[in-house]
């Protein structure tokens, strides 16, 4: 009651010149509204709780669709790393074989396939005239002994 | 007919329509705030001590809030929405505030954001908020523009929202300014001097329209 007459003062000292109104909203309410009101936020709240306890507890047919689900996911990523392992240590292999074969100088190779060509590999070898006639002829008689001349 | 408008400015104007509300209830609206809450906590007269609750603030919260959005379905989905928030909050209230301040606090706030929320669509639109409010307070049942009450109200939805929640308060709702500031986080000086600025803005706002 005081602050409602310490309100007219204010009013009326600020603005003395002016007709305050009778606090008279006039807006329209449907009838009966604040009757019913409590039920419905009660009916919203029972709902929404509802709701969020089903939300909480999926159902058994949800729980086992979201099992194979998580299964066929699984077996995707593990087949996924699986093929990148294999990969990869192909990939791996071959820049490792690369990498090697890069540090080894040209002479080594030469000299290597120098010590691993065969006799006949070598230039003099085919030089018919460094043959004695002592050994064409016993090459020769070698040859003409074998059974397979022979036949 | 005359009865019936009566009625409607009866429970327009919020007096407890106490022949109305079941006694059950009336017992409810009796008890202070502090059992309502004892009686919240406990899991077996939680709903009953929450309907109490509604049945008690119902009214001076919706008038807040139409006060604010001027359509009476609007005020239905926020008042919904602000009591869902205090059902879903109450548990962890710490009684260092007052219950209808901290309740209050919440509808201003739900207000607040429903109105920005009109803004960004207004402007989405190219539609003026003000605009639509006006047009929602012309639509009302009863308007009438020589009357000089709805006046008034064509003046306070002219003001900025902050300053209109402040008149509203404290014309309407003859709240003290020490509560206001609880409830709008705002110190008592400010608001004194935003509530004068909009009783005077209001005052020449009124006198145009005459």
């Amino acid at each position: 009651m005081k602050e409602d007459k310490d309100i007219r003062e204010e009013l009326s000292s600020l603005t003395p010149d002016f007709f305050w109104p009778e606090k008279m909203p006039g807006y329209h309410v449907p009838a009966g509204y604040f009757n019913r009101f409590p039920q419905k936020v009660m009916d919203q709240i029972h709902k929404k709780e509802a709701g969020q306890s089903l939300e909480k507890q999926p159902s058994k047919v949800h729980k086992e669709v979201f099992f194979w689900k998580k299964l066929a996911i699984a077996a995707c990523v593990a087949i996924v790393v699986a093929l990148g392992g294999v990969i990869g240590q192909h990939l791996y292999q071959q820049k490792m074989m690369e990498k090697q074969l890069a540090s080894i100088s040209n002479n080594a190779i030469e000299t290597y396939l120098n010590i691993q060509s065969g006799l006949f590999d070598g230039a003099p070898i085919y030089n018919i005239s460094n043959i004695s006639d002592k050994d064409l002829k016993a090459l020769v008689k070698e040859v003409s002994n074998t059974e397979f001349i022979r036949e | 007919m005359k009865y019936y408008f009566a009625c409607e400015l009866q429970t327009a104007n919020c007096y407890l329509s106490f022949y109305r509300i079941p006694i059950i209830f009336m017992a409810f609206m009796e008890k202070n705030d502090q059992i309502l809450l004892e009686q919240f906590r406990r899991p077996e007269t939680r709903e009953a001590a929450f309907t109490a609750i509604i049945h008690k603030y119902q009214e001076r919260l919706y008038w807040q809030i139409r006060r604010m959005v001027v359509s009476h379905e609007d005020t239905n989905d926020l008042l919904q929405n602000v009591f869902i928030k205090i059902w879903n909050h109450l548990g962890n209230f710490r009684e260092d505030a007052q219950l209808f301040t901290w309740m209050y606090r919440i509808a201003t706030n739900e207000c607040l954001t429903f109105l920005e929320k009109q803004k960004k669509q207004a402007r989405i639109s190219l539609n003026d908020e003000d605009e639509g409010l006006a047009e929602k307070l012309k639509a009302e049942k009863y308007f009438d523009a020589k009357k000089v009450e709805w006046k008034l109200q064509q003046a306070v939805l002219q003001l900025p929202e902050k300053q209109r929640l402040v008149f509203n308060l404290r014309y309407y709702d003859e709240m003290p300014y020490a509560e206001m500031s609880e409830v709008l986080g705002t110190s008592e000086g400010a608001l004194k001097a935003s509530y004068h600025h909009a009783v005077k803005k209001i005052a020449a706002i009124v006198k145009t329209l005459e």
